[in-house]
């Protein structure tokens, strides 16, 4: 096999603000979503809102409370791009995503997605805004908007009510400070800073070349991996934009029902954190159960952890979503050994009101998510299949039908619906009968252009 | 979840092309089935493999592994980049192999070149086809099967001993290559069948 190449310096001043993580101050966002009839619409479009656009360099609107990424999809990057270039993009890019791959089957398949309002291939583009305050959001949509209308480009609206995709963080502050998802865990603690410099360490572990495309490496694929296609879309990322429903009440009447017979040793109350905290690999506050097995200990919550020492998954179970997501120093086996653990950015937030108890109240809440990428089949589509196949390492059972504690679909074949939990002193077993905690309600494929893409694109 | 890889590459008919073929059939057993071999079994998830040509026209990579396509291709490109380029060199409207060694246009031209099966599949992956499959278990509980009889057996080709008695474990295995053989018969007679002479290699 190939030796690793060394990683290589990015110009943070030629990526989008959203795949930096320019973003964390804000606690709202709208994802206006477009369809352009054809190219020149499209690009009288972009033309008008492209100074508007945050770059790591460029900051136009900040002063005004928002910000504005843009991504478009595979349709509008057919008509932006020559033919020979847009053929050199993933194909995973230019297809259907894969529904069957990445678990989006039964409930949660695509004949179903985006409320039946549209087509994923109806899709041209996103308009990502990142605000302060309502006001500021409104402000940010009305303007947009007026380009859109302005360049004969319309807006989809995903909502069956009418309503368009709008997140915000819970809780008291931005993701990692307090903001929790819906499922009452603390979001944003996972040590994903990206080493935009290209020298990768503990501070900053994710090489940029798994966040952005152009620079092909066998460690870290991407497509297109040679010039000239390769040229036009560096620094590009490919973004999966992910509509998920999580299903509050299910979840909170999962852990009443099953943590005091799984932990007799316990009070009730204390039963139902603990087994929330070994569905996810943290306790609710974000404590790793890796460092804090027995009781939440928030200093500890941004601390770095591994499982080296925890191969059977005493203190952290190895169908634990963080450990599934990312399971950092466990050995894989077989195939997986090969090609490694995938690294993934999550620039998602949580939509909905939260929900006060364990009734179902009709409200739809979840996360709308985005994961960044450089290569969506041999990152994104990977951990989302290892997420409803626990099947890449020996801790696992041979079965490999084990599956995300948290997000794995039951509705896989095969799938085993048990969570295994190895017995401590506060008990143990396995969790049968694993309902759904989330259901997909759309997935998109995108490609966020940089700079110099986006002005290959749409020439000035 | 066990699948098929039926990747069957048309061979070109050029004289220098053939010439490279008969080489390549000539070295086949010596060379390149050990490094196949031995990338097999690193793998842990592939139940059978083997690789016919048929009449010189065309070159078949028949295997049955677990999981997903996608990683069992990346795995291979990475792991015997020098055993498929002379295969993808010999095929017939196949880019250069420095414009197909990378992770997307591998996986493309891999799935291009893979022959879905007659038939619907029995887990609704539409794309497979039907793949009977009568002892649906993992090259990973087979294993497990195995040590537990046991009979500490080692999978074929390895350092273990010869096979002892069949015991549990041990039946299902034998079972398993039974089916291969009376499959790999059948496919024989089939193709005496149609007329043609059964297949080279």
């Amino acid at each position: 096999m190939k030796e690793r190449n060394q990683a290589m310096s990015v110009d943070t001043g030629d990526i989008q603000g959203m795949v930096l993580g320019n973003i964390a101050g804000y606690r709202l966002v709208r994802h206006l979503i477009f369809s352009a009839p054809d190219a020149a619409s499209l690009r009288r479009f972009v033309n008008e809102i492209r100074p508007l656009i945050l770059f790591g360099t460029n900051q136009p609107t900040t002063a005004h409370g928002w910000v504005a990424n843009i991504s478009f999809a595979s349709g509008a990057m057919a008509q932006l791009l020559a033919p020979e270039t847009y053929c050199k993009l993933e194909s995973a890019f230019r297809s259907p995503p894969d529904a069957e791959r990445i678990g989006d089957v039964g409930a949660s398949g695509p004949s179903g997605w985006w409320e039946g309002q549209f087509r994923g291939d109806e899709v041209s583009c996103f308009v990502h805004l990142h605000a302060v305050g309502e006001a500021q959001l409104e402000s940010a949509t009305a303007e947009i908007l007026e380009e859109a209308a302005a360049a004969g480009v319309r807006e989809k609206i995903p909502r069956a009510s009418g309503g368009r995709l709008d997140g915000a963080f819970l809780g008291s502050g931005p993701a990692g400070k307090g903001a929790r998802v819906h499922f009452g865990y603390v979001d944003g603690l996972s040590s994903s800073k990206i080493a935009w410099d290209g020298a990768p360490g503990p501070e900053r572990p994710v090489d940029p070349r798994s966040v952005v495309i152009g620079h092909y490496d066998d460690h870290f694929p991407c497509a297109p991996a040679r010039d000239p296609a390769a040229s036009v879309l560096r620094n590009s990322s490919y973004l999966v934009f992910r509509w998920i429903y999580q299903d509050v009440a299910v979840f909170e009447r999962f852990l009443t029902r099953k943590a005091p017979p799984l932990f007799p040793n316990l009070p009730p109350a204390e039963a139902r954190e603990l087994l929330a905290a070994k569905i996810m690999g943290r306790w609710r506050d974000g404590t790793p159960l890796c460092l804090s097995p027995d009781s939440p200990d928030p200093g500890r919550c941004e601390e770095g952890f591994a499982f080296g020492e925890d191969l059977q998954g005493m203190a952290c179970p190895v169908s634990s979503h963080v450990r599934v997501m990312n399971p950092r120093d466990q050995e894989l086996s077989g195939m997986a050994a090969t090609t490694g653990v995938p690294q993934i950015i999550r620039r998602g937030m949580p939509y909905g009101t939260e929900l006060n108890g364990d009734k179902d109240d009709g409200v739809d809440r979840g996360i709308l998510g985005i994961f960044v990428c450089a290569s969506i089949r041999e990152q994104f589509m990977r951990l989302a299949a290892w997420g409803q196949r626990n099947n890449f390492s020996d801790s696992f059972p041979a079965h490999g039908r084990d599956q995300d504690a948290l997000t794995g679909n039951r509705a896989v074949p095969g799938a085993t619906r048990a969570f295994r939990i190895p017995k401590g002193p506060a008990g143990g077993g396995v969790a049968t009968d694993l309902p759904d905690f989330i259901r997909t309600k759309a997935t998109q494929y995108l490609l966020m252009p940089s700079g110099q893409t986006l002005s290959k694109l749409v020439p000035f | 979840m066990i699948t098929a890889l039926n990747m069957t590459v048309p061979l070109k008919q050029d004289p220098e092309s053939q010439a490279k073929l008969q080489k390549l059939k000539e070295m086949f057993a010596d060379h390149i089935q050990p490094e196949i071999d031995k990338a097999l079994r690193k793998s842990r998830m592939v139940h059978f493999a083997r690789v016919l040509v048929i009449h010189d026209r065309f070159l078949q990579v028949i295997t049955e592994f677990d999981g997903d396509p996608e990683e069992y291709t990346e795995f291979f490109r990475r792991e015997l980049p020098h055993v498929f380029k002379p295969i993808f060199e010999l095929a017939e409207g196949a880019p250069p192999w420095d414009e197909l060694n990378d992770q997307d246009s591998f996986f493309e031209a891999s799935k291009h070149l893979n022959v879905k099966a007659l038939g619907r599949s029995e887990d609704g992956r539409e794309e497979q086809g039907w793949l009977f499959t009568y002892f649906p278990k993992t090259v990973r509980e087979i294993e497990e099967s195995l040590a537990g009889s046991g009979g500490g057996e080692k999978p074929a080709g390895g350092d273990a001993p010869a096979a002892p008695a069949p015991t549990a474990g041990g039946a299902h295995a034998a079972a398993l290559h039974a089916a291969a053989a009376a499959l790999s018969a059948a496919a024989a007679a089939l193709t005496a069948a149609a007329g043609g002479p059964a297949p080279q290699e």
